[in-house]
């Protein structure tokens, strides 16, 4: 098990290092730089040029790099380039929209996949069933933004029950405020994040209920409901566990998306903004900040499944 | 697997209330959760403000202010926290007024020489006094050419006097000292300028939450008449659905240029006040004139003839004004030259044929950040004179860089909302590659004259001549809306997309 653990996370370093050089490089490609943002529409090329050497935007680009991911690994995330700001305190700013949207999210993405998947499955052959399995195709497909115009219009503009937009300036000090203002986006993130979840725990559920010792359970004389619930669902749960970790990466990206629409003040909205102005070290290291808790994430659940899965125990080291 | 043990055939029953018990208490809680939101809102009573939350399209980049990052930073600043010797009438688009200094300058005969007398007991936020080397230090610094395009001499003449001398007469002086270049910063102070701001303004700068808001508080050591408002907060609010909810919502007491599509949310509501503001934008689809085949004048002519300006100002829901060439009313040099290239289809097909263009297509390099509807028609009406126009929306520094810095365009569309910008038509290297050196001289002539009635009209000789050459096609002046709540009252009615100065707003 040591063994697998260290495995896993020597894999995570590298596939995060891997992740710092793709993040660094494409956001190279962009046109145009920062120096360009602040000169704007008056500068002349001079002005532009003394600009741009100031900011070191003229170092080769392997120098960048290494400056930028010495400082990373030395827990310094660098400063914006525009406001000079430390990027690692808005960081912590921002997550605090951020972070509470996407457990939020998550939440309802448990709520509505969970029992729904399972109840689609033990129902299949029913009308009812079937309509949750198709309503499930179509909610998986609209596009967050959409679907998320759709809430404002609907539960917001038509029927005033939730704001669509008023996170306070004061964030989490007025607790209700905030979390009133983050209901609607995480709905919106949560259902379509959740319809997807619900096919994985629907197609879990229906090998489950053809499983040979849930089949067992009812020759017990066991209900077919009672047999999925007491020995068939455990095995359901260990297959949702690992579509989660894929799941949480989405769900972050949902939210990236979802605050422009809901104006939050969140990590999506920054890295947005950031790109506008191609604020480039802030932009390459918030992303490299969430590709590290997605990554980590992703090996948390590697080990969580293989330590709650006896199935697991024993199985050659990967 | 675990299911080895002999099997006992029992039926053991399990009562299903639990499971009921706890999907009505979820249920419940769902239901509660929902009350208490929706009549938690209603209920909440408006009790008297001292303090205004204004909505803003853009947010700031940076807040060094004299570094021009952006419309944003001087919408908020300049006036309410920065001032300079002299600063905009309120309620004008160009006039100008003393401010930190006791009167209108002193000019020499010559028109080279300005002397300023300093007012006495000002202060800056930080505490320190406001001292003529504090204005020499901030003018020495951007009256330079490569910011305002000519050179200029400041030096002190004793404790509270400041000259500025110039090579040779500039009308545009005045105009550089009462906008960004003009305002004074304090020499010794040692705040970091892109993220804080200290200046000798009505307004101490409180606080900003990236992404969120900027706060302002009120200066209760200023040198004039000390503001209404205690607080002043400036949200932003990227997506103008979000903003119409917000005012309604009652967290912004003003939202500046809605977005025209929005405006139905607004008509007819006693609540709010909408408020075209007067301003200097010009929205210009500027040619590539450097360019083949806008080089050849015929082309530029006929794309410029096939633009219905009236359907465009429609488009717009009303908010604009049709404009002939790039200077707009309430500024010197105007006058009216919206028959110059004139909507005309068939004369433009004409042109075209003369040109042996007919089969024309083209790319509109438009920063992403704009409205299309106005695009949608452009092209429809191109379309009509037989020319494909494909539109290529771009980010803002994508823009810069291909359009601004590369020239590498067919025709561009963009927002000059500069004032007192014709300079641009005249400019070497400019992203338009127009030049026309009868006009360059006008234009020389014009800014170099001491008489402001000349000048005007050496200006309208000037722009008459850029109309003809159709450079550009002037779209029209964006006379954006504001949304002013009832409860607001004194809030700047003209020129909001440079400055929102604060001076006059009361909130009751």
């Amino acid at each position: 098990m040591t063994r697998f653990i260290l495995g896993r996370v020597g894999l995570l370093a590298v596939a995060w290092l891997l992740a710092s050089v793709l993040i660094f490089a494409t956001l190279r490609i962009l046109p145009g730089d920062v120096a360009l943002v602040i000169g704007g529409s008056k500068a002349s090329p001079e002005r532009t040029a003394q600009l741009r050497e100031a900011l070191g935007l003229n170092q080769p680009i392997l120098t960048q790099y290494f400056e930028w991911i010495g400082g990373v690994l030395r827990f310094d995330l660098g400063e914006s380039v525009l406001t000079g700001a430390s990027i690692s305190a808005e960081l912590i700013e921002k997550a605090e929209v951020t972070v509470p949207l996407t457990l939020l999210s998550l939440a309802i993405v448990l709520l509505v996949a969970l029992p729904l998947g399972v109840f689609a499955a033990y129902k299949r052959r029913s009308a009812v069933g079937q309509i949750v399995q198709a309503s499930s195709v179509l909610v998986s497909a609209i596009p967050v933004v959409w679907a998320g115009l759709l809430g404002i219009i609907v539960l917001s503009t038509w029927l005033q029950w939730l704001p669509s937009q008023g996170f306070p300036r004061d964030g989490w000090s007025e607790p209700w405020l905030a979390f009133r203002a983050l209901i609607l986006p995480a709905l919106t993130i949560g259902l379509i994040e959740g319809a997807i979840l619900f096919r994985f725990v629907r197609s879990a559920t229906l090998r489950a209920l053809e499983a040979d010792h849930v089949r067992t359970a009812m020759s017990q004389g066991n209900s077919r409901l009672r047999a999925l619930l007491a020995h068939g669902l455990p095995g359901v749960g260990l297959s949702v566990v690992s579509v989660l970790g894929l799941q949480a990466a989405a769900l972050l990206v949902g939210a990236v998306v979802i605050e422009q629409l809901f104006s939050l003040p969140g990590l999506g909205r920054m890295l947005v903004t950031d790109v506008g102005n191609r604020d480039l070290t802030k932009v390459q290291s918030t992303i490299l900040v969430m590709t590290g808790i997605i990554l980590a994430l992703g090996a948390l659940v590697d080990v969580v499944h293989r330590l709650i899965d006896p199935r697991m125990k024993g199985s050659s080291e990967e | 697997m675990s299911e080895k043990a002999t099997p006992t055939y029992e039926k053991r029953t399990r009562s299903k209330t639990p499971l009921i018990v706890a999907i009505i208490v979820v249920l419940a809680l769902v239901v509660a959760a929902v009350l208490y939101f929706t009549l938690g809102r209603a209920a909440a009573p408006r009790e008297a403000k001292t303090d205004i939350n204004i909505g803003l399209v853009l947010e700031p980049t940076s807040l060094d202010v004299r570094a021009n990052a952006g419309v944003a930073t001087g919408q908020i600043l300049i006036d309410n926290v920065y001032e300079g010797l002299v600063g905009i009438t309120p309620g004008t688009v160009a006039d100008i007024q003393p401010v930190l200094a006791t009167e209108m300058p002193e000019i020499s005969d010559d028109g080279l020489v300005y002397t300023f007398t300093i007012r006495d007991g000002v202060t800056f936020h930080s505490g320190a006094a406001l001292t003529v080397g504090d204005i020499v230090d901030s003018l020495t610094t951007t009256l330079v050419p490569d910011n305002v395009g000519f050179s200029a001499a400041i030096e002190a003449v004793g404790e509270q006097q400041v000259q500025i001398t110039l090579e040779q007469p500039n009308s545009l002086l005045l105009w550089q000292l009462a906008n960004t270049p003009g305002l004074i910063l304090e020499s010794a102070a040692t705040n970091n300028l892109q993220n804080s701001a200290n200046g000798t303004g009505p307004f101490v700068f409180s606080e900003w939450k990236q992404g969120d808001s900027l706060t302002l508080e009120k200066n209760p050591d200023y040198w004039g008449e000390p503001a209404n408002v205690e607080t002043a907060t400036f949200r932003f609010f990227p997506e103008g659905r979000a903003a119409v909810n917000a005012l309604k919502d009652g967290d912004i007491d003003v939202h500046t240029a809605l977005l025209p599509p929005l405006r139905a949310e607004f008509e007819g509501n006693a609540d709010f006040t909408m408020v075209r503001a007067a301003s200097t934008d010009v929205f210009t689809l500027a040619y590539n004139n450097a360019r083949a085949p806008f080089d050849d004048i015929r082309v530029r002519k006929a794309l410029s003839m096939a633009i219905d300006s009236e359907a465009l100002v429609a488009s717009q829901s009303g908010d604009a004004k049709v404009l002939g060439s790039p200077i707009t009313e309430g500024e010197p040099g105007y006058t009216d030259l919206t028959q110059i290239n004139d909507y005309d289809p068939e004369a433009a097909r004409q042109l075209l044929a003369e040109a042996g263009q007919q089969n024309l297509s083209l790319t509109i390099t438009v920063p992403n950040f704009y409205e299309t509807s106005s695009l949608d028609l452009i092209t429809s009406q191109f379309a009509e004179i037989g020319v494909s126009a494909k539109v290529n929306p771009v980010e803002f520094p994508t823009w810069l860089s291909e359009v601004y810095t590369n020239h590498d365009f067919d025709l561009s569309y963009v927002d000059h909302a500069e004032a007192r910008d014709f300079g641009n038509y005249v400019r070497d290297g400019y992203y338009f590659g127009y030049s026309n050196p009868e006009v360059a001289t006008l234009y020389a002539e014009a800014i170099a004259n001491t008489d402001p009635a000349q000048e005007d009209e050496l200006l309208q000789q000037a722009a008459t001549l850029v109309a003809e050459d159709a450079p550009a096609k002037w779209l029209f002046n964006y006379t954006p809306t504001n949304v002013v709540s009832s409860h607001v009252s004194g809030f700047p009615e003209v020129n909001t997309n440079s400055r929102v100065n604060l001076a006059g707003v009361t909130v009751e």
